[in-house]
C-alpha cells in the first residue's frame, strides 16, 4: 500500500511539472499605437528548417521579415533596391556595381559594410559549401569585391540578362559576417545565430510551433508599425479556418473550399494577390505515343480549360493559361487560350497514325489544389477524342522520387502525363522556362521531368539568358513559348493561380509580392 | 521480486533489438530515399547529381546495409541518434522538444480516461442490468466507437467556435490542454468502462461477495473494497495498453489542435523519408511502450498479492 501511495505521489508530481512546463503567457498589451494592438498573429502550414536564405529549402515565408538583400521585389512586382542605394553595368554586361545605404544597423548593432556583403556571396560561392548547390546564385557568378565599405562588386561570367531578378533571391540574403565565422554551417538553426538587417529581429523559436519576431527599431526604412508578430504554425488548414473564425489567428492561408464561406463572415475579409504560379499536366515526352509532338497536340486540343477553370477553381485563378509563363513572369508573351476542339483532335489523331486513341497514365500528388478533380475532368475530355487516361495518385515521396530519377529517357517512369505546378521564383522566364525545358548535353536535365527535347527551344532560351537588351529578349522568349506552348507542346497548362490569404477583418496594410513575401511596412491590426 | 523485475528488463533487449532492425529494414524498403527528395527538386533547382551522390557517400547512405546498421546501433548505445536529415537537429534533441506535448498529452489523458472509465464501471457494474448500467454502456459504446479526430473537431465546433470558452491551437496553458486531453481521454474512458464492467461483474458473483452480503457489510464497502480491488488486474492492463500508445503520440489529434507532438514528426519524417530520425522515433516510442507495459507488470504483483514472482 505504502508504494502505491508513493508512486502514486511520484506520477502525480512528474504530471504536473510537464503540465508546467508546457506553459507560457500571452502577451496581448497595447501600450503601442492607440487603437491598434501589439502583436499580429500569423498561421503558417509549416515552420523553415533554417533561418538562413542560403541554407533554408523549406519555405521563406518570414526570412525577409530579418534579413535584408542588395535588391528586392516589392509590392508591384518591381525590382528596387533594398540595401543597394544604387547600381551600375559595365559595358561588356559582366560587371554590377552596388552602392549600399549608409548607417544600416544589423540587431546586434553592428553596422553593415560591404565586408559582409562580400562574406556572404564568398560563402554562397564556396564549392566545398553546400549551399551552393541549392542557390540561384551558383554557376555565372565568378566572384564578389568590395572595393570600398559601401561598394560591392558582382563579376559575372558572362552577361546574365536576369541578373537583378536573381538576386531578390532568398539566398542572396545578406547575413552578418561575423556570425559566418562564429556558427558556419549552424547559422540559422538557433535564435541565437541569426542577426539580419530587417525590420523584425528573432526573439523566440520554437521550432513547428511557434516563432516569435520583435519590432527592430533601427530598421534602416524606419521602424514598422506592429510590435510583435507571432508566427504559430498549424499545419491543418481546417484549423487554421477555425483559429481565423475564434480569433486567435489574425492572418492565414485558407483551404479554397473555405473561400466563399470566409467572404461571408463579417469578422474575416479574403484578400488576393497575384501570384507567379501556373499549373497543368506535364508531358512525359520518352512515352511511346506522346513522344510525338502530333499526340501531344491532339491532347492540348481535347480539353476544355475555361470549363475546368469555371467550374473548380473559381477562387483560386487568375485565369485560364495563355502561355507557358504566367502573365507576372517577365518574359510573357500572350498566346491566346487553347480552346477545346475536338475534331482538330481527331484530325490530328489520325495524322499521327492513331485514329482509335490511345491509352497512357496520369500521375497526380492530390496536394496540389483540387489536382484530382481537375485531372478527373481532363480525363473525360480525353476519352471524347478516343484517349483512354488513367490517373494514379502517388504520394509527395513517391512524387518527388520520380522527380529525382533523372536517367534518359525515363525507363522507370511508367506515366504518360503528371499534375505539375510551375512556379518561377525570380518572376522571370530564365528561371520559369530556362530551368525547366532545356535539355542538358547528357539528356538529364534534373528539372526537365518530363524529358521534353527541343533543339530550337534551347537555342533560344540560352541566347535570352545572355541578352540585355530588353526588346530582344521578349521576342526570343516569345518564339520558345510559341513551341512550349502550341507548336511542340510540353505540357497542358491549365490556370495562373492567386495568392490567397485570409484576414481578420481588423488587418490593415497586409500586402504581399509575387512571391508570396509579406510586406511589414504597413501592416497593423486594429484593437 | 527483484529478479523478476531485472529479468523483465533484460528481456526489453532482445525485444528492441528486434524492433530496431524491422524499422531499419523498413524504411529502407519504401520507395523515395532522402538525399533525392531534400535536394533533387526545389524551388531553385535541384541540386546536381554529383552534389547528390557526395552526400550520399558522406551521410553513409551507399555503405552496404549491414554496416549503416551497425553505425547506427552504435551511435544510439552512445546516446547519439544521428541528425534528422530534413532539420539538421539531433535527434535526440528533435524528440525532447516535442516529447514534453505527447507527456503531457499522455499523462493527462490516461488519467482523465481512467478515473472517469473505472468510475463509470463501478458505477454500472454494481447497477448491472438497471438503467444506469444500460446508460453507461452505451455511452462508453458510443466513446469507443467515435474516432479520434471527429471527436476533436466536435469539441472544437463546440467549445472554440460557438462557445468562445477555450483555445483551439497550441499548447500555451492548461486552458490550451483541456480540449485535447478531453478527447483523448473520452476515448479511454470507453475501453476502461467496459474492462472494469465486465471485471468486476465476474469478482461480484464470486462465493466470497455473496458472504461479504450475507454478513450484512454495506453495499459501498463491498464493491469498493473486496470486489474493486480483486478486479483490477484487467483494468490496469487496459490503462497501460493506452498509456503507451498515447506514448507513441496522437497525430491525428495533435494536427488538429496544431501540437508539435512525436505524432506529427513522425509523420513529417516518414514524408520526408528521414531514415535517422523515423529510427530513433520509432525505437524510442516502442521503448517507452514496452517499458510502460513492464511497469504495469510489476504492479499487478503490488495490488494483488495472489500474483507471484518467479
Amino acid at each position: 500500500m505504502k508504494l502505491k501511495n508513493v508512486l502514486a505521489l511520484a506520477l502525480t508530481v512528474c504530471m504536473c511539472t510537464t503540465a508546467l512546463a508546457g506553459c507560457g503567457k500571452k502577451d496581448n498589451s497595447t501600450s503601442g499605437t492607440p487603437g491598434y494592438r501589439d502583436t499580429i498573429v500569423i498561421a503558417a502550414s509549416s515552420d523553415q528548417n533554417y533561418m538562413d536564405g542560403q541554407m533554408n529549402n523549406t519555405n521563406d515565408m518570414f526570412l525577409r521579415a530579418t534579413y535584408s538583400q542588395l535588391v528586392r521585389r516589392d509590392a508591384n512586382n518591381q525590382i528596387v533596391g533594398d540595401l543597394a542605394e544604387s547600381w551600375t553595368t559595365s559595358e561588356d554586361g559582366c560587371t554590377w556595381t552596388f552602392k549600399l545605404k549608409q548607417g544600416v544597423k544589423f540587431h546586434s548593432g553592428k553596422e553593415l559594410t560591404s565586408a559582409d556583403v562580400k562574406a556572404s556571396y564568398d560563402r554562397l560561392l564556396d564549392e566545398e559549401n553546400p549551399v551552393r548547390y541549392t542557390s540561384l546564385a551558383t554557376g555565372y557568378i565568378k566572384e564578389c569585391n568590395a572595393p570600398d565599405p559601401y561598394t560591392v562588386e558582382l563579376v559575372t561570367y558572362t552577361p546574365v540578362a536576369p541578373m537583378l531578378a536573381n538576386l531578390c533571391h532568398r539566398s542572396h540574403l545578406i547575413l552578418n559576417a561575423d556570425y559566418i565565422e562564429q556558427y558556419g554551417l549552424d547559422l540559422g538553426l538557433t535564435v541565437e545565430s541569426v542577426d539580419g538587417t530587417g525590420p523584425y529581429r528573432m526573439a523566440s523559436w520554437d521550432p513547428n510551433q511557434e516563432m516569435i519576431l520583435e519590432r527592430f527599431d533601427d530598421y534602416f526604412n524606419g521602424a514598422v508599425p506592429t510590435k510583435t508578430v507571432d508566427i504559430v504554425i498549424v499545419p491543418d488548414a481546417n484549423a487554421r479556418l477555425m483559429a481565423l473564425q475564434t480569433g486567435e489567428v489574425d492572418v492565414g492561408i485558407i483551404a479554397a473550399n473555405d473561400i466563399d464561406a470566409a467572404r461571408e463572415n463579417p469578422d474575416l475579409q479574403i484578400a488576393s494577390f497575384d501570384g507567379i504560379g501556373s499549373y497543368g499536366l506535364q508531358f512525359n515526352c520518352a512515352n511511346e505515343y506522346l513522344s510525338d509532338p502530333l499526340c501531344r497536340q491532339a491532347v492540348s486540343y481535347a480539353i476544355d480549360r475555361q470549363a475546368i477553370v469555371d467550374t473548380l477553381l473559381k477562387n483560386v485563378a487568375m485565369g485560364v493559361s495563355t502561355s507557358p509563363v504566367n502573365p507576372l513572369v517577365w518574359g510573357y508573351n500572350d498566346l491566346g487560350v487553347i480552346e477545346q476542339d475536338l475534331e482538330k483532335s481527331k484530325e490530328l489523331l489520325a495524322k499521327a497514325g492513331y485514329p482509335n486513341g490511345f491509352e497512357f497514365s496520369i500521375m497526380v500528388l492530390p496536394s496540389y489544389n483540387k489536382a484530382l478533380e481537375i485531372t478527373e475532368m481532363v480525363v473525360s475530355d480525353l476519352a471524347k477524342v478516343g484517349i483512354t487516361a488513367k490517373i494514379e495518385t502517388v504520394d509527395g515521396a513517391t512524387f518527388k522520387g520520380h522527380m529525382g530519377n533523372r536517367s534518359f529517357p525515363g525507363d522507370n517512369f511508367p506515366y504518360g502525363m503528371l499534375f505539375m505546378g510551375y512556379g518561377a521564383g525570380t518572376a522571370d522566364c530564365d528561371e520559369g522556362l530556362r530551368r525547366i525545358w532545356t535539355t542538358s548535353p547528357d539528356g538529364n536535365n534534373n528539372n526537365n521531368y518530363g524529358w521534353y527535347s527541343n533543339a530550337r527551344v534551347d537555342e533560344l532560351l540560352e541566347a535570352a539568358a545572355g541578352e540585355m537588351d530588353e526588346a530582344k529578349r521578349l521576342a526570343l522568349y516569345k518564339e520558345a513559348e510559341q513551341s512550349l506552348f502550341l507548336d511542340d507542346p510540353a505540357a497542358v497548362w491549365l490556370y495562373d493561380s492567386y495568392d490567397v490569404c485570409c484576414l481578420s477583418s481588423k488587418v490593415e496594410g497586409f500586402k504581399q509580392n509575387v512571391n508570396a513575401v509579406i510586406f511589414w511596412d504597413e501592416l497593423r491590426i486594429a484593437e | 521480486m527483484l529478479k523478476y523485475v531485472i529479468k523483465r528488463i533484460l528481456q526489453l533487449i532482445p525485444t528492441l533489438f528486434l524492433v530496431s532492425i524491422v524499422v531499419f529494414g523498413m524504411v529502407r524498403i519504401i520507395p523515395g530515399e532522402p538525399i533525392t527528395l531534400l535536394y533533387g527538386i526545389s524551388e531553385g533547382g535541384g541540386a546536381s547529381q554529383e552534389y547528390m551522390d557526395k552526400m550520399k557517400e558522406e551521410l553513409g547512405l551507399n555503405d552496404p546495409l549491414p554496416v549503416q546498421y551497425g553505425n547506427w546501433i552504435a551511435g544510439v548505445l552512445k546516446g547519439d541518434m544521428g541528425t534528422s536529415l530534413l532539420t539538421h537537429k539531433a535527434i535526440t534533441d528533435e524528440l525532447g522538444n516535442r516529447y514534453k506535448y505527447t507527456l503531457i498529452l499522455a499523462v493527462w489523458g490516461t488519467l482523465v480516461g481512467s478515473v472517469i472509465g473505472v468510475i463509470c464501471g463501478i458505477l454500472a457494474a454494481a447497477h448491472h442490468n438497471r438503467a444506469g448500467d444500460n446508460i453507461v454502456m452505451v455511452i462508453s459504446m458510443i466513446a469507443v466507437s467515435v474516432p479520434s479526430f471527429f471527436l476533436a473537431m466536435l469539441l472544437k465546433l463546440i467549445f472554440c467556435l460557438n462557445l468562445g470558452l477555450l483555445p483551439s491551437m497550441g499548447l500555451k496553458s492548461w486552458q490550451h490542454a483541456i480540449l485535447p486531453v478531453a478527447t483523448l481521454g473520452l476515448g479511454a474512458v470507453g475501453l476502461i468502462a467496459r474492462t472494469t464492467r465486465s471485471s468486476m461483474l465476474d469478482v461480484i458473483n464470486q462465493d466470497y461477495i455473496r458472504t461479504a452480503r450475507a454478513y450484512g457489510f454495506s453495499k459501498v464497502r463491498i464493491v469498493l473494497s473486496y470486489a474493486f480491488k480483486n478486479a483490477l488486474i484487467p483494468v490496469l492492463t487496459a490503462i497501460g495498453l493506452r498509456f503507451g500508445s498515447l506514448l507513441a503520440g496522437a497525430a491525428l489529434v495533435e494536427a488538429i489542435f496544431s501540437i508539435n507532438g512525436i505524432g506529427s514528426f513522425l509523420v513529417n519524417s516518414v514524408n520526408g523519408r528521414d531514415y535517422p530520425a523515423i529510427q530513433g522515433t520509432v525505437l524510442v516510442l516502442a521503448a517507452s511502450f514496452v517499458l510502460v507495459n513492464t511497469l504495469v507488470d510489476i504492479l499487478y504483483g503490488l495490488v494483488d498479492p495472489r500474483v507471484k514472482y518467479e
